[in-house]
């Protein structure tokens, strides 16, 4: 016998030593009892009984699932983003595809954002991730373009990434993947650090002081202003500003008014309703229209 | 190299190896399972330079080893109730001649002559799997193959008419 032969007789008789479609079976079999568990890789599971009553132990591993049924858990993670159920499955195929494709996992969270985006939501952590997935792959890598993008920045350190404006006062907040920045009536800026979506230390500047700080929300006073900024389920910033000082005058003219309607009315009782109400109260402002036209007083 | 691609090329292989050197069909599915696992956990670790092929075979040989230590460390256990090695099942006689012959060779021979005639691997590519160098893989598959010849040799004999014409009366 030559070296030749030898080896066609040991591949003849390795090609018969194949993976059963049984074993896959149990495979999967024990993946999908540790998925439905919450575990995730690595666990291992006793399956009594499998292979002939003799105890059997398969190792748990979602890498498994996806390799085996491809069209199966990995696919249909493939598009699931933070907060849904298969997200876990998509994070574990990321670290065997990386190996493959160096690219993936910022390019999934790149892709991530965008959908969330689109769905009005913002979440700081994938933000994060991106930017650290994106550190992995160096400078100069063309993803950091459509991360720019998405961001809508060009340097997405700094600039803010969600924001809201109080027209009325001209506080504005505005929220990095870490940060939350007040800009305050006076002109100075307050900062809070995020973790998740908590708001977790605040710097507040001179004359103001953080009167609440409690998960996700926050609230600063100053002698004139109270605002609250709150970090929202779906990632984007709630606030809320009370002016005092706009407050007390506001409460004090519609007290002057209430005072003037009861002087009318007690004066005219035929005169319809004039200054108690908004100018902005569409349905007050349509009732006095149409009083208005048939107000004999109004002339016509 | 979508990962899929990459079971369906390996799976079949490390287990016909695990099972080569194991021969027990449970051990060798579960070995070929912590292979996944493990490129999984090492994936920070993992030098991509180096062949990803050998990585995997190796990590095989490493649960494939820890699992024949294992059975010789058993003595209390009735050797009925240890994975049997070299049962008529575990793996399938097709050439029960070249089985037994096998089964007569070391494991590290054997898992060499697999490497070799089965999968194809060159002496650099067999030393770098098995830690060891060249020349080593080289002499040890020389004295298996040298062996497993002696071993085969007297059953191609008796069952070769071309061989029987050959014998001296």
């Amino acid at each position: 016998m030559n070296d030749e032969q030898l080896t066609q007789r040991m591949q003849a008789a390795s090609e018969a030593m194949g993976l059963s479609d049984s074993a896959q079976a149990r495979q999967l079999e024990a993946i999908s009892a540790a998925l439905s568990d919450g575990t995730e890789d690595g666990t291992v599971i006793d399956l009594s009984g499998a292979g002939a009553g003799r105890r059997r132990r398969f190792v748990a591993s979602v890498i498994a699932a996806a390799v085996i049924a491809p069209t199966g858990l990995a696919a249909a993670s493939e598009r699931s983003v933070p907060g849904e159920a298969l997200y876990s499955v998509k994070q574990l195929s990321e670290r065997v595809l990386v190996l493959f494709d160096s690219d993936v996992i910022a390019r999934h969270r790149i892709e991530e954002i965008e959908e969330l985006d689109g769905a009005g939501r913002f979440d700081p952590k994938l933000h994060d991730e991106a930017r650290a997935a994106m550190t992995e792959l160096g400078e100069g890598h063309p993803l950091w373009e459509r991360l720019a993008a998405v961001t809508g920045t060009d340097d997405a350190e700094d600039e803010p990434i969600v924001r809201d404006d109080d027209d009325r006062t001209g506080v504005a907040a505005s929220a990095t993947s870490d940060m939350v920045t007040l800009a305050l009536p006076d002109g100075s800026e307050a900062t809070f650090a995020i973790s998740g979506r908590d708001l977790v230390d605040g710097t507040p500047p001179t004359g103001w002081t953080i009167t609440g700080l409690d998960d996700d929300e926050a609230t600063m006073s100053s002698s004139d202003f109270e605002v609250t900024v709150e970090v929202l389920a779906d990632g984007s910033l709630g606030m809320e500003v009370i002016d005092r000082l706009d407050d007390a005058s506001s409460d004090a003219r519609e007290d002057a008014e209430r005072s003037a309607v009861t002087e009318d009315e007690a004066s005219d009782d035929v005169q319809p309703t004039t200054t108690s109400v908004s100018d902005d109260d569409d349905s007050e402002s349509e009732r006095n229209g149409d009083l208005g036209e048939d107000d004999p007083s109004t002339g016509g | 190299m979508a990962f899929t691609e990459l079971y369906e090329l390996m799976a079949e292989r490390l287990f016909r190896y695990g099972l080569r050197m194991l021969r027990d069909r449970g051990a060798a599915e579960d070995a070929v399972q912590h292979a996944f696992l493990e490129l999984v956990r090492a994936r920070p670790e993992l030098d991509l330079d180096r062949s990803l092929e050998a990585w995997m075979f190796k990590s095989v040989r490493f649960t494939c080893l820890d699992e024949i230590r294992r059975r010789t460390r058993r003595p209390d256990v009735p050797s009925d109730q240890i994975p049997d090695t070299g049962t008529e099942d575990a793996i399938p006689l097709i050439d029960p001649e070249l089985e037994k012959a096998l089964s007569a060779l070391t494991p590290e021979q054997q898992e060499v002559l697999h490497l070799k005639h089965v999968e194809g691997y060159d002496g650099f590519e067999i030393a770098e799997i098995i830690d060891s160098n060249r020349t080593a893989v080289y002499a040890m598959a020389s004295r298996a193959e040298a062996r497993l010849k002696k071993l085969l040799t007297p059953v191609e004999s008796a069952t070769s008419p071309a061989s029987s014409h050959k014998r001296p009366s």
